[in-house]
């Protein structure tokens, strides 16, 4: 169905996840909805540990509703070089939820407006 | 089936998508399918220093559903013929 | 339906119901042989795989639903016979056997009431006699035939079926109490249904059948239940279980049943009736049935019924299986075969095959689309625009070819500049004053033959008047070097005095006496009675009051007027749409029907005081969509449209914010709407008028844009000016052509002078109006400059070329007394454009403008300005005027 990852199949790909997680992994599979299937599976940066073997999982399926996207991962020498995976303190991404806190009240003053205009027009109208 | 087919022009050329979480990626367009799924060759990050993550991606896939915005420039559309497109659309799907 | 690829030709003692009776006899005799062994998983397992063909079960009617010999095969067990005497000599009685099911459940209600009648269902009662308490109860009411269905409870029903099922051929008596504690034999729910059913039912029962079919059938509401069966582990086993001696061996697998089947187990061993349980399960399966089943509706397809039809053999194979005991071992595999099946059934009959058949449907359709230009239209002609488009060889070129041709795009069409109309405007009058400029020369050779031959008096006037005019430009323009008694009269003058006489017999005459004339003397006549009535017409009066009085830039008053802003933006779209569907016909190569556009652009709609046509030209849309909406129009329905077009041009909100005089402020956006309505609408006049209308029409057009309007009001407008401009000059061109080739008859020239006469009467006095204030100029300039701040772009100057081809076209077609009362009103515009530009050479060296522009600002107003002069046979240069050498 959708051929776009074809390309990526058993290479190492850098994922980000709606809630805000990078990872480090290889592509064994996917499907039209990106689920994915990975293998080798560790974070894009090493904050604590900042060992290589620290394998989170050897094998795992992904869910395709939380995938933001999936770079074909090709360090150049440099950057190999560079290591620029240990960084140590990992900027954080946001999640794509961008939940407004209390969104809720501003409906609530939202619904009450509408209906303080109406029943204000009600009574012009009356 | 408007916006795959809308998309579909972009191929090829220059457009920055911007994510549902503030990552803004700048490519060419490599690839789209029918869930506006996206493939970027040749990104860059507008924002590296905030979002080194990506520093060693060049070409990327991104998961329609996550973005907010692409941005064209405004001559990679041809505004006549989309709106003959849309009402097509519209056409068919009164049908 | 095979699940698991099972192998479908393994034993078919189960899968083909619809075998003759003594073959299954025969085998089920073997089979029992063969469960005598311990049975081997793939015997067992591949039964799966038999149900495959009860998919078939619609067929059974085929089969066993017509006329089809029940015989002992009805028989639930010829074991009962000796125990139900009465029953069993019943059978031959009943007039049954022959009729099918599906006769029966198709014959309705009140047919089934009267079999119920005809057969006595007593022999029921006396089958459910050794029942215990309860079932005696429900069996009380089968007595009574008409409220049977009624009474009887879906459970009651079951129950009555299940006990007859397992009715054992040991005496009854004692069987039904161990029954009652009994429990359901795990896999009992699965045999499919319309195995149970039927089987239970005794032959001469049939009625009673029915009865019970009717309300058991909404179980099976869905046609695709009949996968269930098909989905059942093979029921060999279950049947068996009842009749073993050791019931409780029985209670064991149970338990061992998953958590899910065995919670439905659980009301089974509770219950007093444990058939209940049985429809718990069932109903669990299929739970939506279940839902429908207590609305049970008589009026069940017979599809549905035909599911029972097959089954009625299998309980003459089960009873022997019955006796075969179970091994721990195929009771496990029985388990794990339940799991499985249930696993499967959960959601088996969701959809029916219909629906997998739409979504199968809907799918290929996602893929596999006919025609790509309507699915992914944007992008078939995005691509094809942008390779520069038109690639001939391939058959997209030709598509989009004819898209962009007919749709006018500003990338493809047929010209593609997009200025085109104006230039080509330009061009007609430049085109018509050369032929005006050589004509002196010419003339001069001829005159002394002209003279000779000139009928007295019909062009007196003319030469007496090119006298007079000399003298008079000299007073106008000042000294005028040389003489201009060299000119020749026009050629208007030749125009014998019988014009009149002619035309008068022309309009008399038979329209086929004079059909081979060239020109349409319909036509012809249409535009003389009009020329009469010139003198306002009554709707006339009302729509020049009314543009008098809605000359506001608000384009909502006439809107308001033709149906409202939202009414007239629907009728675009609605034109849209007609031309796109007239678009993709063409392309596809259907017949192209243009009735429907036609109503759609409502040009002939009077019940608007306002055309809506004319108000869909008041949004960019309506004006852009156009030339498409030409491309499928009747030349008659162009010149109606256009016809309307002039009639109404007050009314047009074009033409209110080109005029000064309504929007003497206009903004940038009104500008480019000007432009747009230029490029787009002038274009098609121009073209339709050059390409297919003939003089008539031209007439008829002007004929009606003077009748109609205002002339001076819309004079002041740049398009206003532009259309009458359009229509003056193409008349001058066709004029000087005929003179070559075919020659306008004179009734034709005499109305042209008439028409003419009218228009300049309309315009005469206000004929400096054409020039835009100088405020407005300056106003027009300013927005321009501010809308286009393209670094190195000369600076835009109100470019008033249009006018002077006005000027030109209305001097071209005049006499000379016409030309030298257009001179006269406009001789300060003349001077002052003289002035204008001398003064450019003098303040050359601003440093703001370069030379070479502002060289070529003077070149071009003497450019436009000896554009009308001409006509005259005059020129100006370097500031002065001089007769044209």
């Amino acid at each position: 169905m959708s051929p776009l990852l074809k390309e990526y199949l058993n290479k190492k790909v850098i994922l980000v996840t709606t809630s805000g997680e990078c990872f480090i992994a290889t592509l064994e599979g996917f499907d039209k909805s990106t689920n994915l299937v990975v293998s080798n599976l560790t974070h894009r940066f090493n904050n604590d540990s900042g060992l290589e073997s620290n394998v989170l999982s050897h094998v795992q399926l992904m869910r395709g509703s939380e995938i933001v996207a999936c770079g074909l991962y090709e360090p150049t020498d440099e950057e190999t070089k560079q290591e620029s995976r240990y960084i140590v303190k990992a900027p954080t991404i946001h999640n794509t939820k961008n939940i407004v806190k209390d969104e809720h009240l501003i409906w609530m003053k939202v619904t009450e407006d509408k209906a303080h205009s109406m029943t204000k027009r009600r009574k012009l109208v009356k | 089936m408007l916006f795959f087919s809308f998309f579909k022009t972009l191929v090829d050329q220059e457009v920055v998508v911007q994510l549902k979480n503030d990552i803004e990626l700048k490519g060419t367009l490599q690839s789209v399918d029918q869930f506006l799924n996206l493939k970027l060759d040749n990104i860059s990050c507008t924002d590296e220093e905030k979002y080194p993550h990506l520093v060693s991606v060049r070409n990327i896939f991104i998961r329609g559903s996550t973005v907010r915005y692409v941005y064209l420039n405004k001559n990679m559309v041809d505004t006549n013929l989309l709106q003959d497109a849309t009402r097509r659309e519209a056409m068919s799907e009164r049908k | 339906m095979s699940f698991f690829g099972f192998d479908p030709t393994a034993p078919q003692q189960q899968s083909h119901p619809q075998q003759h009776q003594h073959q299954q006899q025969q085998r089920s005799q073997h089979q029992q042989q063969r469960s005598q062994q311990p049975l081997d998983f793939e015997d067992t397992y591949k039964g799966y795989g038999d149900y495959q063909a009860e998919d078939e079960d619609f067929l059974n009617d085929e089969t066993f639903g017509n006329n089809v010999e029940l015989g002992n095969n009805f028989d639930f067990g010829h074991s009962q016979q000796q125990q139900q005497q009465p029953q069993v000599g019943q059978p031959p009685a009943a007039p049954v056997p022959h009729r099918s099911y599906v006769a029966a459940a198709a014959s309705g209600t009140s047919q089934q009431a009267h079999m119920d009648a005809a057969v006595d269902l007593r022999p029921m009662e006396s089958l459910w006699n050794p029942n215990s308490g309860a079932a005696a109860n429900t069996a009380g009411p089968t007595g009574d035939q008409a409220e049977q269905p009624r009474v009887l409870s879906m459970e009651e029903i079951e129950r009555n079926q299940r006990q007859m099922q397992m009715h054992p051929p040991p005496p009854p008596p004692q069987g039904y109490p161990a029954m009652q504690g009994y429990p359901m034999p795990p896999g009992n729910f699965m045999p499919p249904p319309g195995q149970n059913y039927p089987m239970m039912a005794p032959p001469p029962q049939q009625q009673q059948q029915h009865q019970q079919f009717q309300q058991m059938r909404p179980v099976f509401n869905q046609p695709n239940y009949m996968g269930y069966p098909g989905n059942a582990p093979p029921p060999h086993h279950q049947p068996q279980q009842p009749h073993q001696p050791q019931k409780q061996q029985m209670v064991a697998p149970q338990m061992q049943f998953p958590p899910q089947q065995q919670q439905q187990q659980q009301p089974v061993q509770q219950a007093p009736e444990q058939q209940a349980p049985h429809e718990q399960q069932l109903a669990s399966q299929v739970a939506m049935p279940q839902m429908d089943r207590s609305s049970s509706s008589l009026s069940q397809s017979s599809n549905e019924r035909d599911n029972f039809k097959g089954h009625p053999r299998q309980p003459h194979q089960r009873q022997p299986r019955n006796r075969e005991p179970l091994t721990p071992e195929e009771q496990k595999r029985l388990e794990v075969r339940h799991a499985k099946v249930e696993k499967i059934l959960k959601h088996s009959g969701l959809m029916t095959p219909r629906d997998k058949d739409f979504i199968t449907r809907y799918q290929l359709s996602q893929i596999v689309t006919e025609d790509p230009y309507n699915e992914d239209f944007y992008f078939q002609v995005y691509k094809i625009i942008q390779r520069g488009g038109v690639v001939g060889e391939s058959n997209k070129g030709l598509i989009a070819r004819a898209y962009l041709e007919h749709s006018g795009h500003r990338l493809g069409g047929r010209y593609k500049r997009a200025d085109i109309a104006l230039q080509r405007m330009q061009s007609q009058v430049e085109k018509a004053v050369t032929v005006a400029k050589e004509r002196p020369l010419r003339k001069q050779e001829k005159e002394q033959s002209r003279e000779n031959s000139n009928t007295e008096g019909s062009n007196s006037a003319g030469v007496s008047s090119a006298g007079q005019s000399n003298d008079n430009r000299d007073g106008v323009l000042g000294k005028i070097s040389s003489s201009l008694n060299s000119k020749a009269p026009r050629r208007q003058l030749q125009i014998p005095t019988s014009n009149k006489t002619l035309l008068n017999s022309l309009l008399v005459n038979d329209e086929h006496a004079t059909a081979a004339k060239p020109t349409n003397p319909d036509a012809l006549m249409e535009v003389t009675e009009s020329l009469g009535n010139v003198e306002l017409s009554q709707t006339a009066r009302v729509r020049r009051r009314s543009s008098y009085a809605f000359t506001s830039v608000d384009q909502s008053s006439v809107l308001s007027r033709s149906g409202g802003r939202k009414f007239v933006l629907s009728l675009i779209e609605t034109v849209y749409e007609e031309v796109l569907e007239l678009e993709a016909n063409l392309r596809s190569g259907k017949p192209i029907d243009n009735k429907k556009l036609w109503e759609a652009l409502h040009i002939n709609d009077e019940l608007y005081e306002v055309c809506p046509f004319i108000s869909m030209l008041s949004f960019d849309k309506g004006v852009k969509i156009m030339p498409r909406i030409f491309n499928f129009l009747e030349k008659d329905q162009k010149l109606k449209l256009l016809q309307t077009f002039f009639s109404e041009l007050s009314h047009l909100n074009i033409i209110i914010i080109s005029s000064y005089k309504t929007n003497p402020e206009p903004t940038e956006s009104q500008l480019k709407q000007i432009d747009i309505f230029q490029t787009v609408f002038l274009k098609i006049i121009v073209s339709f008028l050059s390409s297919s209308s003939n003089f008539i029409e031209i007439m008829g057009l002007l004929l009606h844009l003077i009748k109609n309007n205002n002339v001076s009001f819309i004079s002041t407008s740049k398009i206003g000016l532009n259309l009458i401009t359009v229509l003056i000059s193409r008349a001058a061109l066709i004029r000087q052509d005929t003179n070559r080739s075919n020659m306008l008859s004179s009734p034709e020239i005499s109305t042209w002078n008439e028409i003419y006469d009218k228009l300049f009467t309309a315009l005469e006095s206000k004929l400096a109006a054409v020039f835009p204030p100088k405020e407005y100029i300056q106003k027009v300039t300013s927005v321009h400059l501010k809308g286009h701040v393209a670094p190195g772009a000369t600076p835009q100057h109100y470019d008033q070329a249009y006018i002077w081809q006005f000027l030109a076209s209305l001097a071209l077609s005049g006499k000379l007394n016409h030309q030298r009362i257009i001179i006269d009103e406009v001789r300060d515009q003349i001077f002052g454009t003289i002035n204008e530009a001398e003064q450019l050479k003098e303040t050359a060296k601003t440093p703001t403008e370069s030379v070479d522009d502002l060289v070529y600002r003077r070149e071009k107003l003497y450019q436009d300005l000896n554009l009308f002069l001409n006509v005259m046979g005059l020129v100006s240069r370097d500031g002065e005027i001089s007769e044209l050498k």
